[in-house]
């Protein structure tokens, strides 16, 4: 694996309480793979669960989508338009951005418009 | 001997055994009683066996349920034994399931791998001096990769240790928001310019407290803060989970409120 290309993984999860543990799972054998430590993955299950539970407080019922990035160096989750409440100006937003920056070693949070926001959440291997 | 008779016989020969066994309050007899008993206990614990525990230690655990039966008995209410003691052992079983430390059931070969990563990630911690990978527990334990994963997930079914048991007031020094408030840290400070937000942090425990202290403001690893604390690495997990639930919970709970007002 290159630093530069990446190998990637979708997902798509219903916005249902009950599928944050099928992306904990996915994040974890994902970050397992890269060889990421149990320290990390604990922190990217927490991270990813986070992002994910603070989305689905909206009216809306779409889908959680979101990419894995796999780096040879870092691991990049990539929640796209999410219609996260929590990162519109909110009391959440501090608490989430807080949380996730605790978390992870990058977090990006990007506006795409209709309330939309792209999150990139990066883990570094080391 | 007609089947009737023979249960009156034994009948009255239990009732013997308990008149002499509440005037002695010997063991012996009391031993006798609740051999007489057991088929009672096996039977009632068969009716849990679907819950994920072993027969044997149900039967244990029922049998306690019995002992203190036959201690309580009173042959003066006119009850028979067998109506007295159900109650009371299918009570001590339901107890052990709620008190057991698993919430949800979990498979037995899960709750033993969990057990035996939670032993071994300290000692890989310290021989690598940094937290181990999961094929470094996997090839350790010897099983695959992703039951390690599986095991780390099923973590979570540990029951939820109430943040304000014992663990938190353990005579721990007082841990204040003031700990919190004095960091200087620009984050920190934006982090609390929100009432809710100190509000929620308020409910906390100490325990909960310092973990979100050291983790999130100190930036210590979940190893770091298992060392400091003294607890284990899964513990830390465990309760850093829970207390992020807590904390969301209560703030969408506000904001829901405010919403109403508004």
């Amino acid at each position: 694996m290159d630093k530069t290309t990446s190998d990637s993984i979708s997902l798509s999860v219903p916005l249902n309480e009950n599928y944050a543990s099928v992306l904990r799972l996915a994040v974890a054998s994902v970050a397992a793979r890269m060889n990421f430590t149990w320290d990390k993955i604990e922190d990217l299950k927490m991270a990813i669960a986070e992002a994910f539970l603070l989305s689905f407080r909206s009216d809306d019922n779409s889908e959680f989508n979101l990419d894995f990035n796999l780096f040879s160096d870092r691991l990049e989750i990539l929640v796209k338009k999410s219609n996260v409440e929590a990162v519109q100006d909110s009391m959440e937003k501090k608490y989430s951005v807080f949380i996730l920056t605790g978390l992870m070693d990058k977090v990006d949070i990007k506006p795409k418009g209709n309330n939309k926001y792209d999150i990139k959440l990066v883990k570094n291997l080391w | 001997m007609p089947k009737k008779n023979q249960n009156a016989i034994k009948k009255e020969r239990t009732n013997n055994l308990f008149r002499k066994y509440q005037k002695s309050h010997s063991l012996e007899i009391r031993d006798r009683l609740v051999e007489e008993y057991m088929y009672l206990v096996e039977f009632l614990a068969k009716r849990f066996k679907s819950r994920g525990e072993p027969l044997e230690d149900l039967i244990q655990v029922g049998t306690i349920g019995l002992i203190k039966a036959v201690d309580r008995f009173d042959l003066g209410r006119q009850v028979e034994f067998t109506t007295y003691a159900t109650p009371t052992i299918v009570g001590t079983l339901k107890r052990h399931f709620r008190d057991q430390k698993w919430a949800i059931r979990v498979p037995r070969r899960l709750q033993e791998l969990n057990q035996q990563i939670n032993e071994i990630l300290g000692n890989l911690t310290q021989k690598l001096r940094r937290s181990p990978t999961i094929s470094e527990i996997a090839k350790q334990l010897k099983v695959s990769d992703e039951e390690v994963i599986e095991a780390m997930e099923t973590s979570k079914a540990y029951s939820l240790i109430s943040l304000d048991s014992e663990r938190s007031s353990e005579n721990d020094e007082e841990f204040s928001l003031m700990d919190f408030i004095g960091e200087e840290d620009k984050h920190l400070i934006s982090f609390y310019e929100r009432s809710s937000m100190v509000n929620a942090i308020s409910i906390l425990g100490p325990t909960e407290k310092k973990l979100l202290f050291f983790r999130f403001i100190k930036g210590l690893t979940q190893t770091e803060i298992a060392q400091k604390l003294n607890i284990s690495q899964m513990h830390v997990s465990r309760l850093l989970r829970r207390t992020l639930d807590i904390l969301r919970q209560r703030m969408l709970a506000e904001e829901a409120a405010d919403r109403e007002v508004e």
